[in-house]
């Protein structure tokens, strides 16, 4: 039986056996995070404790169990842990914020020796804590013991929050056991998948695995760490280091020599500002960028094939980490294995793996993140159901199977053909009840609106949050069309002068910024995260793989609040999902249609028709010209045509109408 | 002569404020141009910062940028039907955002402004990007004289005849920009006229 909550190092053995099975049983009938260790996890010159263990229950005490003949022996190592503890208090610097620990000692510890079975779960009762400034305290500690230690320390609030935007700032981590799992255990095979919801902390947990790997005795290890989005990868770049300082990593980063951290594609000019243009130039091999005939994929392929003609070949990075996994193919991950000696670490989506029918993407992640930690579960229930137009017309977008729910966190009830869907409770953020029935809001507007719209929520956010900061806003627009960039300047301007915050645009700067609200396209949110997302769009929203995925992406962003604001034509849509949250805040479920053979199967065929926005335009038009029984000798023609003449972005129909409009001119002027 | 006003707060202002090289004269061209299409003229100048945009024989921006500094350089647009040109070139705001991430990036990656457009992909964010019309649009807004000064009241600086409080400095670079002293503190309306070709004449007395 998979348990989620419990994660144990101790070695099992006869006298602690029967220990172990009844706190993990434990664990699991409350579902209360729990840890065993022997020993602390992260790194230090200590030994394994020979008779003792820690048991850390997320809301408890530390306890000390000890299977100890004499009381000096156990005394001895309850001293031994209490060091231990010093001494990570001391290299993390959290002394200055919560003292030594023997001041605190006896709030946070409890010590028991040879404890019987029968007493065990009494005695964990009585340990239970009811203050919620000693929780954090304790969850300080179990932090440092297991690995997840809070980079804030020195600014962080130890006192209890008081709202939800204090919450989100002071949250303590505690990687749960999936997470430790991933950071602390190792795998015999060349890619490791793993895969969890938007907001189940995968960046994060990449962070610290490139750290454990970066950092490891006696090897000098060469690790890259890549992802196809730029700001992304802009942002990262400014949190490793942090990342690294708080993590207490003594030795200097050596960037581009022992460790990399770029964008997938890159530039010729700058060999480090890609993985593929590092490759390249490693390899020096020719560069290709991007054209009419040319895709990400197209270079990837190209780049393995040269790669395994070449003699003498040697991987030349020993790590690799990939972010947001779901925006490559598999010609890139061909070439991750290539080109690293160890192991790829791909982490992705596993919600936008829906809209993929490739077959790389169906196989069993290795690690399954299911508990999301940032965005609220109302906000994800209802971005789930947008994204794959749950309740619109048949056909759907997708679905998600019963197997599938699970892996995500949901629990799924099935009533015939309707399927009730919900989350399992969780709290995000120690012991703040912060979920609530506005967390995602809707607005169906007239276009001329807008600008006013997005003021308004902004200064309702402001009076509501009175430590609010630009930056904790984020405004998203969901197509890239022009008259999109028009609206963005104007709420620009707006912000400027009415709320006077200043703005950030991801499309143009590529990056956030302090004391500034982000404002950009799609393509420079993914893998970011905020206090407040607020995503508009205009006209018709159409029910396209493409658009409900970005949608889905944009409003799982949000901690505390996404606004969605569309078009006031869209009334059928404004009516079903504003019942739908309606429904959720009344029973905390939602109610779906399950799909029949027929839907799934034009589910599936929709899914591949949207793929064909992974071709290039070239191989679209070859594709639809060969159907048009169009003489090969007569291609380049066409593509000239759509070269000069099409500039709409990727529209399958749109091009088909062009060409065979253009087919028919032509026929026509020859007859 | 058209005229227009935009009363604007300090954060409009605080883009105008570092102008060292020939990008910094595009991002003013680019800034001035979004500040046209985002906000609504105001009929009268009421705020201690704002911008005029002035087209008559000569076509100019002010910008008042606090109550003792004024710079003013070229407005290099041609006003259609609320929209901007220069030539056949529509400046919208798609056009300005396109530049201006080009402009950044040439500056980010130090390298020519033609090596980026060719180099990097940006039709994959903006699918309606065209390289013909974006190289085009650039080099026009490159060939025009940017006539760069401000005129400054400074007295923290105040340093004799080498930085006279009231004075006004011609270009921007750092190895021609040229000071020019005033004897008495002009106010805005007359600086406004020293750019008017068909006002008479200022003179140096010598």
């Amino acid at each position: 039986m998979e348990n989620k909550y419990f994660f144990t190092n101790v070695e099992v053995e006869d006298k602690n056996k029967a220990f172990v099975e009844l706190i993990k049983q434990r664990s699991f009938e409350k579902q209360e995070l729990t840890y065993l260790l022997s020993k602390p996890l992260l790194e230090f010159d200590g030994v394994p404790y020979a008779n003792g263990m820690l048991l850390m229950i997320k809301g408890y005490r530390m306890i000390l169990l000890g299977f100890y003949e004499n009381d000096d022996d156990f005394n001895n190592f309850c001293d031994d842990v209490q060091e231990d503890v010093s001494f990570f208090i001391t290299q993390f610097e959290y002394k200055s914020r919560i003292g030594r620990p023997r001041e605190w000692w006896k709030d946070v510890v409890k010590e028991k020796n040879n404890v019987s079975e029968s007493d065990l779960l009494n005695f964990i009762e009585e340990c239970k804590i009811n203050n919620n400034d000693l929780i954090r305290k304790a969850n300080l500690i179990f932090g440092l013991l297991t690995g997840s230690i809070n980079d804030n320390i020195s600014n962080l609030e130890l006192e209890s929050p008081k709202d939800i935007l204090s919450a989100v700032k002071n949250k303590i981590m505690l990687f749960d056991a999936d997470q430790t799992n991933f950071i602390f255990g190792s795998l015999n095979k060349k890619t490791i998948l793993i895969q969890g919801l938007a907001g189940t902390g995968k960046t994060e947990l990449l962070l610290h695995k490139i750290r454990e790997l970066y950092t490891a005795k006696k090897k000098e290890n060469i690790v890259a760490f890549t992802c196809f989005n730029k700001v992304l990868a802009k942002e990262l770049r400014k949190r490793v280091p942090v990342f690294f300082n708080s993590m207490k990593v003594n030795e200097q980063i050596k960037w581009n020599e022992r460790l990399f951290l770029f964008s997938s594609w890159g530039s010729s000019y700058d060999k480090t500002s890609g993985f593929y243009s590092y490759l390249c130039n490693y390899y020096n091999l020719p560069f290709q960028g991007w054209s009419y005939t040319t895709e990400f994929k197209d270079v990837c392929k190209t780049l393995y094939e040269q790669l395994q003609e070449l003699k003498d070949f040697n991987p030349c990075f020993d790590y690799l980490f990939v972010d947001e996994g779901q925006d490559f193919t598999q010609d890139f991950f061909d070439l991750c294995e290539l080109v690293t000696k160890k192991h790829v670490y791909v982490a992705m989506d596993i919600f936008q793996n829906v809209f993929m029918h490739n077959e790389n993407f169906s196989i069993a992640p290795d690690y399954a993140l299911s508990n999301c930690y940032r965005t609220d579960p109302k906000t994800l229930i209802v971005s789930h159901a947008m994204g794959l137009a749950l309740l619109e017309e048949k056909p759907r977008l997708g679905w998600l199977d019963e197997d599938k729910c699970s892996v995500c966190g949901y629990n799924y009830c099935k009533n015939e053909d309707i399927a009730r869907i919900s989350r399992v409770p969780l709290k995000r953020f120690d012991d703040i009840e912060c979920e609530n029935n506005n967390s995602i809001q809707l607005f169906s507007l007239n276009i001329n609106d807008y600008v006013h719209k997005i003021v308004e929520i902004i200064k309702l956010i402001k009076q509501n949050y009175v430590n609010v900061k630009p930056e904790d806003v984020a405004i998203v627009f969901l197509e890239s069309l022009k008259s999109n960039y028009e609206i963005a300047d104007k709420i620009e301007y707006a912000i400027n002068t009415e709320i006077e915050w200043k703005v950030k645009k991801g499309y143009i700067d590529k990056e956030k910024c302090e004391d500034h609200l982000f404002l950009t396209n799609i393509n420079n949110v993914k893998g970011l995260e905020f206090p407040f997302v607020i995503c508009f769009s205009i006209g018709t929203l159409p029910k396209t793989c493409k658009i409900r995925n970005s949608l889905y992406m944009i409003l799982t962003r949000s901690f505390i609040n996404s606004y969605f604001i569309f078009d006031e034509g869209n009334k059928d849509f404004y009516s079903r999902y504003t019942n739908c949250i309606e429904q959720l805040n009344e029973n905390n479920y939602i109610e779906v249609i399950i799909p029949d053979e027929n839907e799934r199967k034009l589910m599936q065929d929709n899914i591949i028709k949207s793929e064909m926005t992974n071709k290039t335009t070239k191989d679209l038009v070859e594709e639809l010209l060969k159907e048009m029984d169009v003489p090969k000798n007569e291609y380049s023609k066409f593509h000239t045509f759509i070269q000069q003449n099409y500039k709409d972005g990727y529209d399958t129909d749109k091009i088909k109408e062009m060409l065979e409009g253009y087919n028919e001119l032509i026929k026509r002027l020859i007859a | 002569m058209k005229k227009l006003i935009f009363n604007i707060g300090p954060l409009e202002i605080e883009k105008y404020k570092y102008i060292k090289t020939q990008n910094d004269v595009l991002l003013f061209y680019i800034n001035i141009a979004r500040l046209f299409y985002a906000a609504e003229p105001d009929k009268h100048i009421n705020n201690k910062t704002y911008a005029e945009i002035l087209i008559d024989n000569y076509s100019r921006v002010f910008l008042k940028m606090s109550e003792n500094k004024i710079c003013s350089f070229n407005f290099p647009f041609s006003l259609i039907d609320d929209v901007l040109y220069i030539g056949d070139i529509k400046y919208d705001q798609y056009m300005l955002t396109i530049l201006e991430r080009l402009i950044k990036d040439t500056e980010e990656k130090k390298l020519p402004f033609f090596n980026v457009v060719f180099e990097g992909n940006y039709e994959y964010e903006f699918p309606e990007y065209d390289i013909d019309q974006i190289i085009k649009a650039y080099s026009y807004l490159c060939k025009f004289d940017c006539g760069y000064f401000r005129v400054e009241h400074d007295v923290n600086n105040e340093n004799g005849d080498y930085h006279p409080t009231d004075h006004i400095d011609f270009y921007f670079s750092q190895k021609n920009t040229l000071k020019l002293g005033f004897s008495n503190r002009p106010n805005d309306q007359m600086i406004k006229e020293i750019c008017d070709n068909s006002k008479k004449r200022k003179f140096i007395k010598i």
